[in-house]
């Protein structure tokens, strides 16, 4: 009897298991399929310009980049210094110094002359206390020094204390192309009166080399950690949000690189405090504001502007930034709850959220028990070891074709990796993930699902090096 | 049983796809980048070519035009075009001369029919720029049926007003058309450079038509009118007063901006409610109309803003406000203000670092040490 129940249940977990797995692989396969074909088809209308001086044009919005800053006093000076060479006509900087302990402040003061605004603000800005305000007489550089309150509170600080129509949110240890506002800022400009959040592309700077501020060559880092990330943002944070863009579900605009429109972002209420994903929180509550008020809006990822930014190279730093990440979905997922399924929200209700909650979220786990469901079947003497060895195949195979496909479209379309040493490495990880990297992230997804149980709200220490430096693998 | 076969051919047949598309990726990088390098060193070839040949007269160069490569004739083009964009006057027309050989002119106004909207798009950009003869009637043909082209198309009238009857007028309205698609940003500073000083076919238009407009449009239109700089003693506005009463708080906002180039007219200052206007509940209108008054200056908006300082409920209208007064009275002591006096101290110990000053902090009472 037992047999039979065992029998069954692995059939039904098998069935079970295929089923999600080929959700899984058709709705990445979907959406890659179609970024890449709107990719393409965009690229004659991505290189019209329209006659005119564009730095001429008095009806270009203004907009502040707030720049959260905590204990970046390795990249923050270098950070700055790229964003001040932009090529955009109006723009200031806010960097939100969110109580660092180590030289952060020390090692702006001593780069850019702040001085001390000898006032304070009579505004009330709804974050920690400001402690003070410095501002570069040379130019639009603005430093608030503050109460720690965390990188949401940071960001408070900056869209509430701006008076530009945008603000455009980066991360201190990013670097962003001179290039890259002009080019995000794009959709505001075309669509002013709809647009109200764009995102930008994050690219991998581990193994960049970094000159003025811009990459003067761009190839794959020698760390294997990295490389799976490289392989892994091609998929999931390039292609896989252009298809989710196109669909109008972009629920994530990286917290590395999005611009908002500052009055949108006010009126519901700024970012939560409380979540540690902000970025994903703050799209969604967006998302149901705008359909419940019945505004028309729009919502874009602009592929072709990026920002460069450091990526994990140890185990350790990466486990810690994947289980906030995770924690951070299930909270938005937990909070926005009533929304999934919904018709009453459209696209984002019956697929974005769904989509999350299904395939990223639920089928995250699902993998994972599926990796060790296998092996338990295996020696119980239930699964046939010949049918276990054809499934693992096929979900390989499967798992690396919608990565192998990502790579086909970096060829087709941005060619940031234009060496083909560099585009045979990433696609030899693609299939080398499906075996290593994924299992461990369908590991971390259990345990951050556990720690989410257990109320675990931190962040995690995310230790810098600066860019242009290779980390140790 | 069957069922791990059909599972292991499937497993095969991916896994041999999966390589021959790993293949054919790490191909396409290959030749993809052998052509980008073969194209940049033909655009630095070309490139120098193009400086000398370019002071050259046309039959001087017909031969060198002749012996080029498609892709070298392309590279020639963007550059043709690049330099079209930023030069004026003898050496654009040189540039323009170069363009007529390679039959630039031609090959825009036969994409101005083509399927890519970017094409139809680069070809009006592209006849923007140069001295093709092109008619009204072919523009109302082939670029009214998207926003976008007629943009461009209005773009086009713009460059090129000498050549065409009325254009600001028939731009005006190619790229208001029906008033339901809002305009881009370059078509708001099209349609402004179309509208400003004595002839302003907007204010016309928008008297007829303003009622069928959108609110984003008509936003938009206010907006551009408060940028233009309004000559025309007669022009007539009083479709803008009803604005003021719209039930949008954004639109009542535009409308208000949109006064601010008539203040040097007497009959517009006597006729517009300023005094209703800031008693609007919305703060993004009271904003608007401290923005006006610190526009129009005089002793009126001194007045009025004076009055606002001390009594705005809304933190950022206020600061608006006072900086609104800072800028026409720079002078004014922190006693006057009281109500904003952390708004006054903000203003002057920004002030301060800007122009490199010690700042003078009042005294707790009030007055200026």
């Amino acid at each position: 009897m037992f047999e039979t129940i065992g029998q069954s249940f692995v059939f039904v977990f098998t069935i079970v298991a295929l089923s999600y797995f080929l959700l899984v692989n058709s709705t990445y396969l979907t959406l890659t399929g179609m970024a890449i074909g709107h990719l393409r088809s965009r690229r004659d209308l991505d290189a019209y310009e329209p006659v005119g001086s564009f730095t001429a044009n008095d009806f270009l919005p203004g907009i502040a980049i707030v720049v959260p800053a905590y204990n970046e006093e390795h990249v923050i000076v270098e950070s700055v210094s790229a964003l001040r060479s932009l090529e955009y006509p109006f723009y200031e900087i806010i960097v939100v110094n969110d109580g660092s302990t180590d030289g952060t402040r020390e090692a702006l003061f001593e780069a850019f002359e702040l001085q001390s605004i000898d006032a304070s603000y009579p505004i009330d800005l709804p974050c920690e206390p400001i402690d003070e305000i410095y501002r570069s007489p040379a130019s639009d550089l603005v430093l608030i020094d503050k109460a720690n309150g965390g990188k949401a509170d940071a960001l408070n600080a900056g869209l509430y204390f701006t008076e530009q129509p945008l603000y455009c949110a980066i991360d201190a240890d990013s670097l962003i192309e001179r290039g890259s506002l002009r080019e995000i800022v794009e959709p505001f400009l075309t669509e002013p009166t709809k647009t109200v959040a764009t995102g930008g592309s994050v690219r991998i700077a581990n193994g960049v080399s970094f000159a003025k501020g811009k990459p003067s060559t761009v190839s794959l880092p020698g760390n294997h950690l990295v490389r799976f990330q490289a392989v892994e943002y091609l998929r999931a944070f390039f292609l896989g949000r252009t298809g989710l863009s196109r669909i109008g579900s972009l629920l994530i605009i990286s917290g590395a690189f999005g611009l908002f429109k500052t009055s949108v972002i006010r009126e519901i209420g700024g970012y939560d405090t409380e979540s540690i994903t902000e970025d994903m929180e703050l799209v969604v509550r967006l998302h149901r504001y705008l359909i419940e008020a019945d505004r028309p809006y729009e919502v874009t990822f602009v592929p072709h502007p990026i920002v460069w930014t450091e990526a994990p190279s140890s185990l350790d730093v990466l486990s810690r930034q994947r289980n906030r990440w995770f924690r951070g979905m299930l909270g938005t997922l937990l909070k926005h709850r009533d929304a999934i399924g919904r018709p009453r929200y459209g696209i984002v209700g019956v697929f974005g959220l769904p989509m999350f909650l299904i395939i990223e979220t639920i089928g995250r786990l699902i993998e994972g028990a599926g990796y060790v469901a296998i092996p338990v079947f295996f020696l119980a003497g239930v699964l046939d070891p010949v049918f276990a060895i054809a499934f693992l195949v096929v979900a390989i195979a499967l798992g690396a074709f919608v990565t192998v496909l990502a790579v086909t479209g970096e060829v087709l379309t941005y060619r940031r990796y234009d060496d083909p040493r560099d585009i045979a490495l990433l696609l030899w990880y693609s299939v080398l993930e499906s075996v290593t990297y994924r299992p461990w992230r369908a590991f971390v997804a259990w345990r951050a699902t556990l720690s989410y149980v257990l109320g675990d709200k931190s962040w995690g220490a995310m230790p810098r090096t600066g860019f242009g430096r290779e980390t140790k693998d | 049983m069957e069922s791990t076969i059909l599972l292991a051919w499937i497993g095969a047949i991916l896994f041999i796809f999966l390589t021959a598309l790993s293949l054919v990726t790490v191909g396409l990088s290959w030749w993809t980048r052998r052509q980008e390098r073969l194209e940049e060193q033909d655009r630095q070839h070309v490139r120098d070519e193009l400086f000398e040949q370019i002071d050259r007269e046309p039959q001087a160069r017909e031969s060198w035009i002749a012996g080029l490569s498609d892709r070298e004739r392309a590279v020639l083009t963007s550059l043709v075009e690049h330099y079209l964009r930023l030069l004026s006057g003898q050496e654009r027309a040189r540039y323009q001369e170069l363009a007529a050989e390679l039959a630039l002119g031609a090959r825009a106004e036969a994409d101005l029919t083509a399927d890519p909207l970017g094409d139809r798009l680069q070809a009006i950009a592209m006849l923007s720029l140069l001295d093709h003869p092109i008619s009204h009637d072919r523009l109302e043909e082939t670029c009214v049926r998207s926003q976008e082209t007629r943009e461009a198309a209005a773009r086009l009238l713009l460059e090129r007003r000498e050549e065409f009857e009325q254009p600001a007028a028939r731009a005006t309205r190619l790229l208001l058309w029906e008033g339901t698609e809002p305009l881009s940003v370059y078509g708001l500073e099209t349609l402004s450079r179309l509208n400003a000083g004595e002839e302003s076919p907007l204010l016309d238009l928008a008297a007829e038509h303003v009622s069928k407009w959108n609110t984003a449009v008509v936003s938009q239109v206010c907006l551009v009118i408060e940028h233009t700089e309004q000559l025309d003693p007669g022009a007539s506005i009083d479709w803008l007063f009803p604005l003021l009463e719209h039930s949008d708080p954004e639109l009542r906002a535009a409308a208000v901006g949109a006064f601010t180039p008539f203040g040097w007219r007497e009959d517009i200052r006597n006729r517009l409610d300023v005094r209703s206007l800031l008693a609007d509940p919305a703060p993004v209108v009271r904003k608007a109309t401290y923005a006006l008054l610190t526009e129009w200056g005089g002793s009126l908006g001194h007045e009025l803003l004076l009055r606002a300082v001390r009594t705005e409920p809304n933190d950022r209208a206020r600061l608006a406000a006072m900086r609104g007064l800072h800028s026409i009275e720079p002078n004014v002591p922190v006693s006057a203000v009281e109500a904003s006096r952390s708004a006054w101290i903000w203003i002057h110990a920004e002030q301060a670092i800007l122009e490199g000053d010690a700042l003078e902090l009042p005294e707790p009472t009030g007055s200026v040490a």
